[in-house]
């Protein structure tokens, strides 16, 4: 008989892959972009049906489907700002010092579901969190470093889960009773076959799989691309999901400013005499989300890339200091801590300006200010010395000249009032205000980012 | 990498985790915690027959001594203070420097240590009728059984919003904030397990004994800060008198680690913070339960 090809189940913008398959296949749970509607896809039929739509900045984020087909378990993002757990418009859990939640599998009796819980100190728990209320039986913590994926076996007593150790990420076998743990291997995105004794995982591009107690491994498949398994079916279906696309970094009569790492550059910065473009790009392992580990940096005479590794775990949004040699960034570091810092462009040397556990780092702006002092931006607070701004939702400096949009959309230039404006973002382009890109000082030179990023997801029959 | 295969399960105070990691050649079993818990308050294991592991680790104390140096047989004073030994089931390392990678490995070194116990380990074996095997593993089997939780502040995480007074919440802010502690003491244990030198080098080398590199001289474990206002004097030489000198020494932020630097606390601010590390005290179980 022929080995089944790999079949997609379904594409299209509205796909993310914050979602998985039921038990029996047939359905596929799916937060919708850009809605961040929570719905179940019917496979065979070609049809979503929302089970939990966002309102008033409250969404859905990952999601798993009940054994039966029938109960979704979903993040919520709720009204103050973090993440709760919710089973069909019910929730089970709900911690700020717990902030993030993600749900990975369903008890096999259908009682609690196994979940990653992030706490504020920037330490994952892996905890069985029970569906009638009470507290999560936390069975395992782990500092500064995260399960991308877990999941339980389908008789419900072994949970397998990877992590980062020794700078490699490993395999855990763990008793859901909290009864012991072993180490059995290396990879990601770790997921139980049907028959509770093998595990598939990602490493790179292909699908290998284990055999726990033997610690027999053999690779099932090469080269399915930038993919993250989803969910196994009951029939030993692996569905998973494939990032196809991506974002890109163009600059003049939309050229791409780097041919290396296609689709994965963002955030361009133009130095301020337009002689450097440096860009944020992404490295390593698959994610969930999309963030970038690296700066790039890009002479344009001669066309050299640079790419400098801050040793951060997130890196966002650049931008030169007037002498050109350093880069102010946003991120996190590996402590988990968000906030800005400054980069030496020659050393590659990191300076923390702010810094911040349990804080959001996509809630963090700054920009140099005149005199090379540094205005940061923590939610809707502006700052730069003893100069505060509140209920701010963007602003622009370029040397004494400060341009401030506030929640309400009143908009203020050098302390006069402009008029309203729907902006989220502003930016100068020379002499004027505008709503994006990224410009030198004489606002000639123009850089941006776009994306064609788009999801698939697949399916694939796995070999006995 | 070795095996961590375990057998039984212990229920652990709020804010511990369920697994206790054991090594799978000494698995948690109760006769085993049982024997160690005797053994621990044994003074048969010195050579005078006048200390036992519980003198310098008290149970009443924290499961330290309250001195700022260790006191062994003879009265002869060690180096180095009794730290408390709640949760070290959860450690990676042991002792101040870190030179025991296991438990079973850590506690044969007090019964041999000259100033501390004075006895070769077979002849303590010996004396109390056991092997040395059975006695280091009951030994380390019963240390693992030692768990501090259920504390104001497990309770907060847990999500009991009115656990923490204003004042200790406040001190939560800057414990991860401004005060930047979280960047060493984090986790259900407050610790990173790893070594820091957090103040100004002095006559013990610290971890750069273990391992020679001159980057750890003065380098410490971080301790955990579980039931820490119940065992002063502080740090590894007991040079602190109070959790309020403590706050002191970091405001200064005098040492070499790199997340160590001037804080600018106000008073306000080092009150807030000593409040909060009251409220790591909860409570302490040890033994089978
Ligand atoms: C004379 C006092 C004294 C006695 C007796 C003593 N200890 Fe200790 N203990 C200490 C001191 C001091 C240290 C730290 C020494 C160092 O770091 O060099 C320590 C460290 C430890 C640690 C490591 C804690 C950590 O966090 O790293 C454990 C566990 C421990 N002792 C258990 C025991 C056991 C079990 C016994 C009995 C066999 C015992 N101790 C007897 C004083 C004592
Ligand atoms: C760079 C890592 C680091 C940071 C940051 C840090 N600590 Fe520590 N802490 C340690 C180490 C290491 C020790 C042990 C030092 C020693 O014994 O000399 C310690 C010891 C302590 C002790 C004494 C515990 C005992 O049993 O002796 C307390 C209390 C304490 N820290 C509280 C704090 C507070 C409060 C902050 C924030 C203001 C803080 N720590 C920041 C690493 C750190």
């Amino acid at each position: 008989m022929l080995a089944l090809l790999p079949m997609l189940l379904w594409t299209g913008p509205e796909v993310t892959l914050l979602g998985g398959p039921s038990r029996d296949g047939r359905v596929l749970s799916n937060v919708q972009a850009p809605s961040r509607d929570l719905v179940l896809y019917d496979v065979a039929a070609k049809q979503a049906r929302t089970v939990a739509a966002a309102e008033g900045g409250e969404y859905a984020y990952f999601s798993i489907v009940s054994a039966d087909g029938k109960r979704v378990a979903y993040a919520w993002k709720n009204r103050e700002g973090f993440y709760e757990l919710r089973v069909d418009g019910r929730t089970v859990y709900r911690n700020e010092e717990a902030g993030f939640v993600q749900p990975c599998a369903w008890s096999p009796d259908g009682q609690a579901v196994l979940t990653l819980l992030f706490r504020r100190d920037n330490t994952s728990q892996i905890a069985m969190v029970p569906l009638a209320g009470g507290l999560p039986r936390v069975l395992k913590s782990l500092a500064w470093v995260y399960p991308k994926r877990m999941d339980l076996s389908a008789n419900g007593k072994w949970i397998v889960y990877d992590t980062l150790a020794g700078g490699e990420r490993r395999l855990y076998v763990l008793a859901a009773d909290g009864s012991g743990e072993r180490m059995v291997g290396e990879g990601v995105f770790p997921l139980w076959r049907a028959d509770g004794r093998r595990v598939v995982y990602a490493v790179g591009e292909d699908l290998w799989e284990l055999t726990v107690e033997t610690g027999a491994r053999r690779r099932l498949r090469e080269g399915l691309g930038r993919f993250l398994p989803l969910g196994m079916t009951a029939g030993d279906v692996l569905v998973y999901g494939v990032r196809a696309g991506g974002t890109e970094v163009y600059y003049g009569a939309r050229q791409r400013a780097s041919l290396r790492f296609p689709g994965r550059n963002a955030a361009p910065a133009w130095s301020r005499d337009g002689k450097w473009l440096a860009f944020v790009s992404r490295r390593g392992e698959e994610n969930f989300g999309e963030e970038a580990r690296v700066l790039v940096v890009r002479e344009m005479a001669s066309t050299v890339e640079r790419e400098i590794d801050p040793g951060l775990a997130l890196v966002d949004a650049p931008a030169w200091s007037g002498d050109g040699r350093r880069l102010l960034v946003r991120g996190a570091d590996r402590q988990g801590r968000a906030g800005v810092f400054v980069v030496d462009v020659a050393t590659g040397k990191v300076t923390p300006v702010e810094r911040e556990a349990g804080f959001e780092p996509g809630l963090f702006r700054a920009a140099w200010g005149e005199g090379d002092t540094i205005w940061v931006q923590r939610g809707t607070e502006l700052r730069n010395g003893e100069r505060v701004y509140r209920e701010v939702r963007a602003f622009a400096v370029q040397g004494k000249r400060l341009a401030v949009l506030y929640s309400n959309g009143r908009l203020e230039v050098d302390g006069e009032e402009r008029g309203t404006s729907s902006a989220r973002e502003i930016v100068w382009r020379g002499e004027k205000l505008v709503g994006g890109g990224a410009y030198d000082a004489s606002g000639e030179r123009e850089a941006w980012t776009e994306s064609d990023a788009r999801n698939e997801i697949w399916q694939w029959e796995l070999p006995r | 990498m070795s095996a961590w295969w375990l057998a039984a399960i212990v229920t652990v105070p709020l804010g511990l985790d369920q697994l206790i990691p054991a090594p799978a050649e000494n698995p948690l079993e109760p006769g085993r915690v049982k024997r160690g818990r005797e053994l621990f308050f044994d003074k048969r294991l010195s050579r005078d027959g006048t200390v036992a592991c519980a003198t310098c680790h008290d149970p009443a104390r924290g499961f330290a001594d309250g001195a700022a140096r260790a006191v062994g047989i003879g009265g002869q004073v060690g180096p180095r203070r009794s730290p408390r030994i709640v949760n070290r089931a959860y450690g990676k390392t042991f002792f101040w420097d870190g030179r025991a990678a296991t438990l079973e490995e850590q506690v044969v070194q007090p019964i041999a240590n000259p100033v501390e116990m004075g006895m070769r380990v077979e002849d303590a074996a010996a004396r109390v009728g056991l092997t040395r095997e059975e006695l280091v593993r009951s030994l380390a089997s019963y240390v693992r059984t030692i768990l501090a939780g259920d504390s104001p502040y497990d309770r907060f995480i847990a999500g009991d919003r009115g656990a923490l007074t204003a004042e200790q919440q406040a001190g939560l802010k800057l414990f991860r904030g401004k005060a930047n502690c979280v960047a060493c003491h984090l986790g259900p244990n407050l610790t990173d397990e790893e070594f820091h030198a957090t103040g100004p080098v002095g006559a013990d080398p610290g971890r750069f004994e273990v391992t020679r590199r001159e980057g750890d001289r003065g380098a410490f474990k971080t301790p955990s800060l579980r039931q820490v206002a119940e065992t002063p004097p502080y740090l590894h030489d007991g040079s602190k008198a109070s959790l309020e000198e403590v706050v002191e020494f970091y405001d200064q932020g005098k040492g070499s680690d790199p997340e160590i630097r001037p804080l600018g606390l106000t008073a306000e601010e080092k009150r807030q913070l000593v409040a909060l590390l009251r409220a790591f005290t909860g409570r302490v179980q040890e033994g089978w339960p």
